[in-house]
């Protein structure tokens, strides 16, 4: 296995605490441990400043400088400042609520939201779960996302709530279908679902966005519309339903909803940056991961100005579009991979 | 169709992110306004005025409370320049009287107080009116110094005047030439005598013939 930056750092704490304990199962749990406050960290201080350069980015496409009083000229504590005014505020159960259900939900959508993240492979050899099966654990995971929407609506007895937590469940699961599909025919060229197999087999430039074009242009609708943002922010849909399933909750059962939401749209820049830009791979002059974070907060980016470029879709025309345009046409991207694949004497 | 009107849209956001913004930052930066905009407070450089006080006689309202100073060349300054915002109907008359055209708004838009007294501003500040004093206090040293230069060149004169004529008096030749200039004046002035007199009759004649004419009107 190739010694990343990341990879090498582990190595050597893993043979520091063996040398200090003597015991290679604490040594295990130590790394362990230390991996996993990495990806909660990464992915708080993601929220954190996502947050942040939403507000920025979101005010300089209208034409506005955003925030600029808290924390000096760029206002840069204003995340700080939002969280503080979250947890401080009051926490209110709505009357007829399904008590257990609705403390449930927040918590229940943020596990699976976090728990991707032990897939992805930060730079060589820096996977926290290295299995062969990634792709396929990563999505069955992420697919447990709908559920707690549900439940959130459901337990929240407020009309808004339960036909966001309805739309959830038709939306996602619709564009389940094409995403999926449209990563089968990477699968099919690399013959792997490991994810760092599928980073390795993008080496030397030759990154799959320019292999299966068509299937990165699925790719991104769908990530955008499984992380339910503008255009397909139809769960939420201020103007109709208020905030959807989200509408009965505040303070901090909200901001866990909005942390998971932070986690989702990384999880999809991260999840485009390994599939298609060729995550952690680039030149020498940077280590592994910074290349990977690069990458990654330029997909973030680009689904960022998604959002405040278009405007908000019907619910018939984003499911219409879904399974009559986006579903036939990865299945034709497998269709045709498979063609070309045959027709070069790959298979 | 097939994603060109989005395209085109994220080609108009993306030019608008790096594109200069239409917000400030309010109370820091302020947009400049209309050269014509009438509003604010008054200013004026005391340098500049002339204590003429037109200003406050140009007002409708009453709205200018003036204190003005001589100074010891008997020039006038403003000490107080007390503007009553509250009473003004910024009518902008004060300003286009103004003959050096030193007063003038100075927009502040934002001038709204919590209390009546507070609507009230006075264009001299205290800088100005340690300026001015000092100003004052130089002018006044400066015409004092000139007085006394004055009064020890006169006196100088006088004593010298003294001296020569005390000089002068046994020396006959020089009185004689010194006296003697005179005389062209007292010719002068018994030229103007007769002038005068001839003068005189002429305004009597025009009167009679006024007098004559008014006769026959009637």
């Amino acid at each position: 296995m190739e010694i990343s930056f990341l990879s090498g750092l582990a190595l050597w704490l893993r043979g520091e605490i063996y040398a200090l304990t003597g015991l290679p199962i604490l040594s295990d749990l130590a790394l362990d441990i230390i991996g996993i406050a990495l990806l909660l960290g990464i992915i708080s201080m993601a929220a954190i400043v996502f947050t942040y350069g939403e507000r920025k980015v979101c005010a300089f496409m209208q034409v506005r400088i955003g925030p600029n009083r808290v924390g000096g000229r760029f206002g840069l504590l204003q995340p700080v400042a939002d969280m503080l005014k979250l947890m401080s505020k009051e926490d209110i159960v709505p009357e007829g609520a399904d008590k257990v259900l609705w403390a449930l939900s927040p918590a229940l959508l943020f596990v699976p939201a976090a728990l991707v993240y032990a897939f992805f492979p930060f730079d060589a050899g820096a996977v926290l779960a290295d299995v062969n099966v990634g792709v396929f654990l990563l999505f069955a995971i992420s697919g447990q996302a709908v559920l707690p929407f549900l439940m959130g609506g459901y337990a929240s007895n407020n009309k808004y709530s339960m036909v966001g937590g309805f739309r959830v469940v038709s939306q996602m699961i619709s564009y389940e279908a094409p995403l999926l599909f449209s990563l089968l025919g990477i699968l099919m060229i690399t013959g792997s679902m490991r994810l760092e197999d599928i980073v390795e087999a993008q080496s030397g430039g030759l990154w799959f966005i320019f292999l299966q074009p068509l299937a990165f242009v699925i790719f991104l609708i769908s990530a955008v519309a499984e992380t339910n943002r503008t255009p397909f922010d139809l769960v939420e849909g201020e103007s109709e339903i208020i905030a959807g399933p989200f509408t009965e909750y505040s303070g901090m059962r909200w901001a866990l909803f909005f942390l998971a939401e932070y986690a989702n749209l990384l999880t999809a820049a991260i999840l485009a940056t390994t599939f298609f830009l060729g995550g952690y791979l680039g030149p020498d002059f940077l280590p592994g991961f910074v290349w990977f974070g690069i990458k990654a907060v330029l997909m973030v980016f680009v689904i960022m100005w998604f959002r405040w470029t278009f405007p908000r879709t019907r619910v018939d025309q984003i499911l219409t579009f879904g399974w009559k345009a986006m579903l036939p046409l990865s299945i034709l991207n497998v269709f045709l991979t498979g063609v070309v694949m045959c027709a070069l004497g790959l298979v | 169709m097939f994603g060109k009107g989005l395209l085109t849209g994220m080609g108009v956001t993306i030019k608008h992110f790096f594109g200069k913004k239409e917000t400030f930052c309010y109370p820091e930066e302020k947009l400049p306004m209309a050269e014509g905009f009438r509003g604010g407070d008054l200013t004026m450089d005391w340098r500049v005025c002339i204590g003429c006080q037109m200003c406050a006689m140009a007002c409708p309202n009453k709205a200018l409370d003036l204190t003005v100073v001589t100074d010891a060349k008997k020039k006038r300054h403003m000490k107080y320049y007390i503007h009553k915002t509250g009473r003004c109907l910024f009518c902008n008359l004060c300003v286009e009287v103004c003959p050096v055209h030193t007063l003038q708004w100075d927009k502040n838009y934002a001038n709204s107080t919590w209390n009546k007294e507070d609507m009230v501003h006075d264009a001299m500040t205290d800088k100005d009116r340690a300026d001015l004093d000092i100003f004052l206090s130089d002018v006044e040293k400066k015409a004092k110094a000139e007085a006394e230069a004055k009064a020890k060149a006169e006196a100088e004169a006088k004593a010298k005047a003294e001296a020569e004529a005390a000089e002068g008096k046994p020396e006959t030749p020089k009185a004689e030439t010194k006296a003697a200039p005179p005389k062209p004046e007292a010719k002068a002035e018994a030229a103007k005598k007769p002038a005068a007199q001839n003068a005189a009759p002429d305004a009597e004649k025009k009167a009679a013939a006024a007098e004559k004419k008014k006769g026959g009107e009637a």
